[in-house]
């Protein structure tokens, strides 16, 4: 019986219930978005590292470790490679040829970790190749390198340059060659580039008398989510080298991952508290307009504790109407920007330098929305709980006296 | 005319007015807290960075930055420390002679950063006293040496062990010496804390025999903000002199910064959006509840252009009210998390012990947030009070009375 009289009620005023109805949306759309927001940062972030840098696994041989010792090649690894290359899991795989030296032009010189890579491969696996600013990525001739934009500012060098690569070669000697500046990249991070360059695998490796020495393999999957479990599945299958997803090797990532989920909350909190002021206000401004009415329906014999069932009824019939429809708006939009992207240069001088990769797509998970539905109806129905009892307070024979 | 209608509206009805206030009021506090709180992380990021660093500005001989030489040091002169005292802005400034050198304990050897520094005014800046693990920290008059804990490890030392210096002195002469280990430091980041040596400013002064010299003035200023008016007015006063901001030796810090805060807009929108529909809903109800009236004053023969006046020019004041009422009622909350930090734990505490800044949240106190703020949901307010036209403009005066 409540029930009914409270769903008539709602539609007796539609304005006044419309506002709540959209108050709830907006707050749920508001929630909703912030967290895919949120997560489509926080990916954009983890993308950038995983196609620059990390790759989604890297296998070394256990002893590669943080000397980098140049003897310690992963054994087999050809066989390995070509392996994974049949993998139906595999996006694209790429072997590496790893060394720290010292890369010297004509004016100073600078630590560095160098990369011996074949080009064809390694253009499947990292977005170093689009990130080339100047000349190309590599160009198919003897004794190239490829080097960021920091580290060519830093030695005082430009595209077609030459610089002098110097390191311990397999006999322990130290080797130098003379390598030509093909390209000059420009990727997010600016550590990277100025401590990484890039070489053709075979130069390198005749400098370093490897052969065909692999210290590094670097896989792309075709599903970034399934590599925790591949990466168990490569650990069993090759115990005896060093399998680590992007997580084990960048441990930083994850922990920013978490920072930013903890400011997440806190703002999620604001914009709450925010919405249940707002919810507040617009009930209280309804209940008390309808004085004459509680006053009449109290006055006719409804006693206290049903009027503020049948308030509180009306304020969860409202949520639950509201909360459907912020569900579909934030499909929408979010589908909407999840499509095109949010331009943040827009906001942010900084960011514009960079070009590419400055758009966030917001990422929404169905998990997410069981737990903002629930902390907006628990928003919703507690902001209802004060104007409801402010309904009690009335005394019929002088609320019915109110226009 | 209309003023005195709009004032005397607002009190004949308090309670309406009381709500439509506190509408204001709490959106204004909510956009408030937000902002400072953002602002507020960054700073602290900020500013414990960069007192662990180089400080906010720096003063250095020209063209020290780009080889860090230790010819390129300048002289002590007391026109730049009377003018250093002199400016308000600054809280703190320190002189530091930073050098390469190579530190052995006779089986290693390892490359390192010496900074010649003044003990007590160093500890008033980078509160390195603090960092002590072992032994004690130095004083003006010492002989000693104070190394960082991973340097300590590598070099395989104790306290009271002695290390001995070699490096490039001044105008190419030889530097060497022995110096017994007085304490030992942990440095939080992981490359400085490998790497970082200090002698008091005048056994470093011996070491790299330079004189009355030193290689930078690191300076600390009160408000971040000021950071290009003060560099300004060092240049004005004293040319000749290299000075930098930390934004420009530091810029990876200052584009990570503006990247945030690329992130704080899209949070501020979601945000000013929700206020918005709380701010909306209460205006709605406001005016639905009054039609029974305005259709009364129309059928008398008010025009309906001076009653739409009339009800923003309400709506205006109240706003106004609401507004001023909030920027006041917000500042004991913020001065509140000033005074107690919100402690973060998690892996928030993590990132922070990473990154070298403390894991809490303590509102920025700068008012200039506090009328932005306040400015921001005025315009939103007074914005969507123009909806009163509209709605008066549509109000057939036979339905309203009978409403």
């Amino acid at each position: 019986m409540l029930f009914k009289v409270a769903w008539r009620n709602i539609w007796r005023n539609t304005t006044r219930s419309l506002v709540v109805i959209a108050s709830v949306a907006a707050g749920l759309l508001a929630g909703m978005f912030l967290i895919a927001f949120f997560q489509g940062f926080v990916k954009q972030d983890v993308n950038n590292a995983v196609e620059a840098q990390l790759a989604h696994i890297q296998i070394h041989n256990p002893a590669f470790g943080d000397d980098k010792d140049v003897n310690d090649t992963i054994t087999n690894a050809s066989a390995i490679v070509e392996k994974l290359r049949k993998d139906v899991n595999v996006k694209s795989v790429s072997g590496r040829a790893i060394t720290m030296g010292m890369i010297s032009s004509s004016s100073t010189a600078s630590g560095v970790e160098i990369h011996g890579v074949n080009p064809g491969d390694e253009k499947n696996i990292s977005s170093i190749s689009q990130n080339v600013v100047e000349g190309v990525y590599f160009d198919g001739k003897k004794n190239e390198i490829v080097i960021g934009k920091k580290l060519a500012d830093k030695l005082g060098v430009k595209l077609h340059n030459k610089i002098v690569l110097t390191f311990q070669s397999k006999s322990g000697d130290l080797t130098a060659g003379s390598f030509r500046i093909a390209g000059i990249f420009r990727s997010r991070n600016s550590a990277f580039d100025e401590m990484t360059v890039f070489t053709n695998f075979d130069d390198v490796a005749q400098l370093l008398g490897t052969g065909n020495g692999i210290h590094e393999i670097a896989i792309l999957l075709k599903d970034g989510q399934k590599v925790d479990t591949l990466a168990a599945g490569y650990k069993s299958q090759y115990p005896k080298l060093l399998v680590q997803t992007w997580g084990e090797i960048e441990p930083e990532m994850g922990l920013l991952t978490g920072l930013m989920d903890q400011m997440m909350y806190i703002i999620m909190g604001i914009i709450l508290l925010a919405l249940m002021f707002g919810i507040i206000n617009t009930m209280l401004m309804a209940v008390l307009e309808r004085q004459r009415e509680f006053g009449m329906l109290m006055a006719i014999g409804m006693n206290k504790p049903r009027v503020f069932i049948m308030v509180m009824l009306e304020s969860i019939m409202l949520t639950c109407v509201g909360i459907p429809i912020g569900i579909l708006l934030t499909i929408g939009i979010v589908d909407y920007f999840a499509k095109y992207g949010i331009n943040m240069s827009a906001f942010s001088k900084a960011l514009s330098q960079f070009g590419v990769g400055n758009y966030v797509y917001p990422e929404l998970h169905s998990s997410m929305f069981l737990s903002v539905t629930i902390m907006t109806a628990i928003t919703a129905i507690l902001s209802a709980i004060y104007p409801a009892y402010k309904a009690l307070q009335f005394k019929p024979a002088v609320a019915i006296h109110q226009i | 005319m209309y003023f005195r209608l709009a004032w005397r509206n607002m009190w004949r009805s308090r309670r309406r007015t009381l709500i439509t206030i506190s509408s204001i009021f709490f959106a204004v506090i909510f956009a408030i807290l937000m902002r400072v709180m953002m602002v507020g992380v960054f700073d602290r990021m900020i500013s414990d960075t960069v007192s662990m660093s180089c400080g906010y500005i720096q003063i250095h001989h020209t063209g020290y930055w780009d080889n860090r030489s230790i010819d390129s040091t300048m002289e002590e002169s007391p026109k730049l420390t009377s003018l250093l005292n002199n400016e308000k802005q600054i809280i703190s400034w320190v002189p530091r002679l930073e050098t390469f050198a190579l530190a052995s304990s006779g089986e290693q050897t390892k490359g390192i950063m010496l900074m010649g520094i003044e003990p007590a005014k160093e500890d008033s800046v980078s509160k390195l006293s603090k960092k002590i693990i072992a032994g004690k920290y130095l004083a003006d008059s010492d002989k000693g040496i104070m190394l960082a804990e991973g340097l300590a490890t590598y070099l395989k030392l104790k306290v009271n062990d002695t290390v001995i210096l070699l490096g490039q002195g001044y105008e190419g002469s030889m530097a060497a010496g022995k110096y017994p280990i007085k304490g030992i430091a942990r440095l939080p980041i992981p490359d400085m804390n490998k790497a970082m040596a200090w002698l008091p400013m005048k056994s470093s002064r011996d070491f790299s025999s330079t004189g009355a010299r030193y290689t930078s003035i690191s300076i600390m200023i009160q408000d971040r903000d000021k950071v290009d008016e003060v560099k300004q007015s060092i240049i004005k006063q004293e040319p000749g002199y290299e000075v930098m901001t930390w934004q420009e030796m530091l810029p990876e810090l200052d584009q990570t910064f503006q990247a945030k805060m690329g992130q704080n807009v899209i949070m501020s929108g979601i945000l000013y959006m929700v206020i918005a529909f709380g701010i909306f809903g209460t205006i709605l109800m406001m005016l639905n509840e009054r039609m029974h009236e305005f259709g009364i004053l129309i059928a008398i023969g008010m025009k309906k252009g001076i009653l739409a006046r009339v009800v923003v020019m309400e709506m205006i004041l109240m706003s106004v009210v609401g507004t001023l009422l909030g920027m006041i009622g917000a500042f004991p909350i913020v001065l509140y998390f000033r005074l107690h930090p919100i402690h973060m734990g998690g892996s928030w505490a993590q990132v922070a012990a990473k990154f070298n800044f403390q894991p809490i949240i303590q509102p920025s106190m700068d008012l200039h947030h506090f009328i932005i703020q306040g400015y921001a949901v005025l315009s939103i307010a007074i914005v969507l009070s123009l909806y009163a036209i509209f709605k008066i403009h549509k109000i057939k005066a036979i339905e309203a009375i009978n409403s």
